[in-house]
């Protein structure tokens, strides 16, 4: 009986939820010696000296390792390893640990390993670092032409990148009846998952192979990366281990210095070494997100209708690039720029910038909610600047079911969905009807009452590269390998799932094994929103190679022709008659092991959507905010598991809302330092400033892969910040405020409630 | 958080430390005397590297921060006296200045006649910090943004003060000093807090402006304690937080709303006072407008909800 969309319980909740889980923090070898970093207190200097003597002769200490002896020992640095296909790109490439100058509070200059922690911290505050101070620069929109931080980056610029038809999006907006302009801030957020980066590193010199242990989100881009560019030798030379991950987002699929320099220090020391960052380090050296700064502008017609969209887009890359940041603002962002709108033609001009902050990277949708909040942004603007109710300018502008599939402006072709029924569900569980009596009801207690909606649309991506295997054990056990790596989805319920389903092998026999270099065959991990269906899908195939290769060795064994064997539930049988041959006993018998492989062979790419709506209720004369109710209508194709898929959204939700209500990374403006580096301070929503998010869905098939799903990870998020500040917005625009932006604080709302800001002159937009 | 993940700590490191800013446990005296003179007596002669300890929310996470090293730690809460509820015959009460939160929550009788200062105290933190934090620690921590502090001002409560020269008693408002620091003197301990018995008609409310719901720092925090007679206020006290770098009492709210029957005009007036009264910092929780438009905002908020409360007894 199959199991395919029905919530089951999750394979790894006992374990997970008694924490018995395996972390890398839990498992480091008890003869590790313990890594800590000295970290620059600028945000950009020129490093005159390093006095590491005293730290060297202090008790327990076993290396003190710089920029130099990284040099000395011929180690590399770390390179950015994607580009920009048709465009050019400075890469400054990135020192393990500082080299002549530090770009970023908190870039690690100095690497103390010491045989305790205590003693290893200790030996840090003996490290004399002289710094001889630079101007800086961290804000995104100060970032051109400002503190030059790479000779070799003029104005800071990284990269200058578009895509689209400027001539056609240029005459669109010369012709258009109506033009909206916005300026968009969208903020810098960090990504705060629950389980910190931490690595611990192992060298075997009998052998020349270094082992490391390290949260990720597939084990052999940081392996490749490790191997080609900063130790020089084969990546089969470097086993790649990873445990369960506490959360990931993004942040875990790029290396870091820390990798490098825990595996360093132990071929160094000859002892293993561990470093588990503190929640300070956190903040301070994990890749942050967001942070653009956009003018976009929407052409429409006098009935609304979409003519063409163009964004100008500033985005912070942080000190250094790291490893798929050159991506997110602009292939990512681009990508799904248009939504689920007939946006004729659209224009995006990108430029990357260098500043003295944390290197930016993926994070939860990478690009896509940026692009989409802008979208989303822009078209309530224009509903208001017209009249038209904001949802009926939306579904005025909704790509139609009949004109599917459909070409977008940026290239993609949406396969599958139905974008109005979406919105009419929405509208009917929100009781868009019923809005405006609330509203009034919300007036007499003196509170502004706002309803927001937004879409969403995704194109699941990843790297498609994947080879899994799938392996009937004698001991009974169907053993299926994925690089797509689990931070706490639960991959592993749902892979049990399909495989259950399609070769009748209880769910409780099938063990998806992952994280570990030596044994996982080398794939692209987990990222793009689409770990069921590439990893799904090629498992399916690995074991349906199995099952082919079982066929041939039960035809032997019972002595029948293959053809004649049918299999069925765990079992070959001989057509018509009851002579059965067990796939497990089969694997018993089998001279090698029963094994299938396959790779990848499909489509990627799906296009999960849906329909947000919330409502806000401000309290005017403190600026607090209160979402007061918040829905998704969502079609993620086929449902395999719909609880699952239904805390993807939420938890993607309270992603885009925290955004939008509370998350920013702030740093001074003048020293450059991160002043967000606790949770006192960087507030992430709380569960009680969580409303109750209410998850319907509708589903429309996908023939883009065999399982007929689309993906589900990346999706709330892209939807709730623009949904949460349209509702805001809608609240306060009776008062003249036109746009705000994120985080809507108390403050910065009632700011907004005491001065509206002077009206946006669209001539010169 | 390294000791309480691996199995396999080396002896040295059993104690615990932090990277950032190293402090090492077994550095560290701790003491915890069952009487208050011992407790004086070890806390004077240590000089100013002791702390007292009581919940330690505010002192433990300063020394893992790295802003406090203290030499010895004298924590208090063995001593009966400092963490006794007392309700006198005449209605008063006696709150031991390491009462936890959540200990005086649980009083049956004190959140009835003393609400706002219950509320107040209870506004401190999490369920879990709510567990250990006490209103002394609150006090003595000295911070201006202290939950408990506008509501124990606003209650016009009395502290008894224990040092090697023996007791005395000093208002609440007058234990701040500034940010961090407080007027006891050397030795000093902070030993209970006495709330006089209160008339009928006589109640009191705690209102909060925070960024967020809990966990973060008040931006104003505003006490209002008051004595209603057939629908005139007859006597108000008001405590105002976060504005300035004490809590401060603010008298010319409180003389607002007395003899008014807490009709707008005395609102207004009252609220323009509280607000005229900030001298807020400019830091990133909130802009002086800001915080000083919500002081009075608050002080409205506050004196409604407490009017309706005294209406009630
Ligand atoms: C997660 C978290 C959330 C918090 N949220 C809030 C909040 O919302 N509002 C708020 O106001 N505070 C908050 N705090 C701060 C803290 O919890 C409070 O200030 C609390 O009341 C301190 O009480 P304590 O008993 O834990 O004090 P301790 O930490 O034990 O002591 C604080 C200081 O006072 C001194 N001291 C304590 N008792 C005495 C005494 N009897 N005599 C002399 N000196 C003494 C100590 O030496 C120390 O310097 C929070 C703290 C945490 C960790």
């Amino acid at each position: 009986m199959t199991t395919i969309g029905t919530s089951i319980a999750r394979l790894d909740e006992r374990k997970l939820l008694t924490g018995s889980g395996r972390f890398t923090a839990d498992v480091w070898p008890a003869n590790a010696a313990h890594a800590v970093f000295v970290r620059s207190p600028h945000a950009h200097a020129r490093i005159v000296s390093i006095d590491i003597d005293a730290a060297r002769r202090a008790p327990g200490v076993r290396a003190v390792l710089t920029a130099a002896d990284a040099k000395a020992d011929g180690l590399g640095e770390l390179i950015c390893p994607t580009s920009l296909p048709g465009h050019a790109l400075v890469d400054p490439h990135r020192s393990i640990l500082a080299d002549n100058n530090v770009r970023f509070t908190g870039e690690a200059v100095a690497c103390i390993v010491a045989d305790t922690l205590a003693q290893a911290a200790d030996a840090a505050e003996l490290i004399v670092v002289d710094y001889q101070p630079l101007a800086s620069v961290t804000d995104t929109g100060r970032a051109v032409g400002g503190a030059q931080i790479w000779p070799q980056a003029q104005d800071n610029i990284s990269f200058e990148w578009s895509t689209g038809d400027l001539a056609a999006t240029e005459q669109a907006f010369a012709e258009a009846a109506r033009v909206v302009s916005l300026d968009i801030v969208n903020n810098r957020v960090a990504v705060a998952p629950i389980e910190m980066r931490c690595a611990w590193g192992r060298y075997d010199a009998s052998e020349d192979r270094y082992l490391l242990h390290t949260p990720s989100q597939g084990v052999f881009f940081i392996r490749d990366c490790l191997a080609e560019q900063v130790f020089h030798v084969a990546p089969e030379r470097i086993d790649v281990v990873t445990g369960d991950v506490g959360g990931a987002f993004g942040m875990k699929i790029v290396p870091y210095p820390e990798h490098a320099c825990v595996l360093w220090a132990a071929k160094v020391t000859g002892r293993p070494v561990v470093w588990i960052s503190e929640r300070g380090e956190s903040f301070l050296t994990d890749t942050h997100a967001r942070d653009h700064v956009t003018r976009a502008s929407l052409a429409l017609d006098t009935k609304g209708r979409i003519l063409a969209l163009k964004h100008d887009v500033i985005a912070n890359l942080g000190a250094y690039l790291s490893a798929v940041s050159p991506t997110v603002p602009t292939l990512g962002y681009a990508k799904m720029a248009p939504s689920v709108y007939a946006v004729p033609v659209m224009h995006v001009r990108v430029r990357g910038v260098f500043t003295n902050t944390a290197p930016t990277d993926a994070y939860r949708g990478a690009g896509k909610p940026e692009a989409l909040f802008v979208l989303e942004r822009l078209i309530d603007t224009a509903a208001r600047d017209m009249g038209i109710d904001p949802a009926q300018l939306r579904r005025r502008n909704l790509i139609g079911a009949k004109m599917l599939p459909y070409k977008t402006a940026a290239g993609q072709t949406y396969d599958a969905g139905d974008f109005a029924a979406a919105l009419n569900e929405a509208l009917k569980l929100g009781d868009k009807l019923g809005f405006e009596k609330r509203r009034k009801r919300s007036a007499k207690a003196g509170r502004l009452r706002g309803l927001g909606c937004s879409f969403y649309i995704h194109g699941t991506g990843g790297d498609p590269d994947e080879t899994s295997k799938v392996v009937a054990e004698s001991s009974g056990v169907l053993a299926a390998y994925t690089s797509r790596q689990d931070s706490g989805q639960g991959h592993r319920t749902v892979y049990a799932q399909i495989l259950a389903d399609r070769f009748g092998i209880p769910i409780d026999r099938i063990d998806v094994r992952q994280g570990d270099s030596r044994t996982v065959l080398p794939g692209g991990g987990t990222g793009g929103s689409s770990s069921l269906i590439i990893g799904g899908v090629a498992m399916i195939a690995a074991g349906a190679a199995m099952i082919e290769k079982a066929r041939e060795l039960a035809a032997r064994e019972l002595e029948v022709a293959a053809p004649d064997l049918e299999y069925r539930d765990g079992a070959f049988v001989v057509k018509g008659t009851d002579v059965r041959l067990d796939l497990f006993e089969l694997a018993a018998r089998a001279p090698q092991p029963l094994e299938g492989l396959a790779k990848f062979a499909e489509n990627n790419a799906s296009y999960p959507y849906g329909c947000q709506i919330a409502e806000v209720e401000i309290d005017p004369e403190t600026g607090a905010v209160e979402i007061v109710s918040y829905l998704s209508v969502d079609d993620l194709g086929q449902l395999i598991h719909p609880a699952m898929a239904t805390a993807q959204l939420v938890g993607g939700i309270v992603q885009g809302l925290g955004q939008a209500l509370y998350e920013h990374v702030r740093y001074d403006p003048d020293s450059g330092q991160l002043t967000t580096a606790s949770f006192m301070d960087y507030t992430l929503p709380h569960a009680d400033d969580v409303p109750s998010i209410n998850v319907a869905f509708i589903g429309t098939a996908t023939k883009n892969n065999s399982l007929g799903v689309k993906g589900a990870g990346e999706c709330g998020t892209m939807g709730a910040a623009p949904t949460v500040i349209n509702a805001v917005v809608d609240a306060l625009a009776a008062h003249g405020v036109r746009h705000l932006d994120m985080p809507a604080t108390p403050e910065k709302i009632w700011q907004a409630l005491q001065k509206p800001p002077p009206a946006f002159d669209a001539d010169k937009a | 958080m390294q000791w309480s993940a691996p199995r396999n700590d080396g002896p040295s490191q059993a104690a615990g430390n932090t990277t950032g800013n190293t402090f090492i446990m077994s550095d560290i005296q701790y003491v915890a005397p069952r009487t208050l003179d011992e407790a004086i007596g070890a806390y004077a002669a240590a000089g100013s590297a002791a702390r007292i300890l009581a919940g330690g929310t505010d002192l433990l996470v300063q020394m893992r921060s790295g802003a406090v090293k203290p030499g010895l730690i004298v924590d208090i809460k063995k001593i009966g006296e400092m963490t006794a509820i007392e309700e006198t015959k005449d209605g008063g009460f006696r709150v031991g200045a390491a009462v936890s939160g959540m200990a005086l929550h649980d009083h049956p009788r004190f959140g009835k006649v003393w609400p706002g200062v219950l509320e107040a105290i209870n506004l401190i933190g999490s369920k879990q910090v709510q567990g250990r934090a006490s209103a002394g620690g609150n006090l003595c921590n000295a911070s201006p943004a202290g939950d408990s502090v506008p509501a124990l001002v606003a209650a016009g409560a009395v502290v008894t003060v224990a040092g090697p020269q023996g007791r005395r008693e000093l208002k609440v408002e007058e234990v701040p000093a500034g940010p961090g620091r407080t007027n006891l003197k050397p030795g000093e301990i902070v030993v209970a807090f006495t709330l006089l018995p209160r008339p009928k008609g006589a109640s009191d409310a705690y209102l909060r402006m925070i960024p967020r719901t809990e966990m973060d720092i008040a931006v104003v925090g505003c006490g209002v304690n008051l004595t209603m007679k057939g629908g005139v206020c007859t006597d108000a006290r008001v405590g105002l937080g976060a504005v300035a770098p004490t809590v401060l009492l603010v008298e010319a709210a409180a003389k607002a709303l007395i003899g008014s029957k807490l009709d707008e005009k005395a609102l207004e007036a009252a609220a323009r006072a509280c607000s005229a009264a900030c001298r807020p910092i400019d830091d990133k929780r909130g802009t002086i407008v800001y915080r000083t438009k919500v002081a009075g905002v608050l002080l409205r908020r506050a004196t409604a909800i407490a009017a309706k409360r005294a209406q009630e007894r």
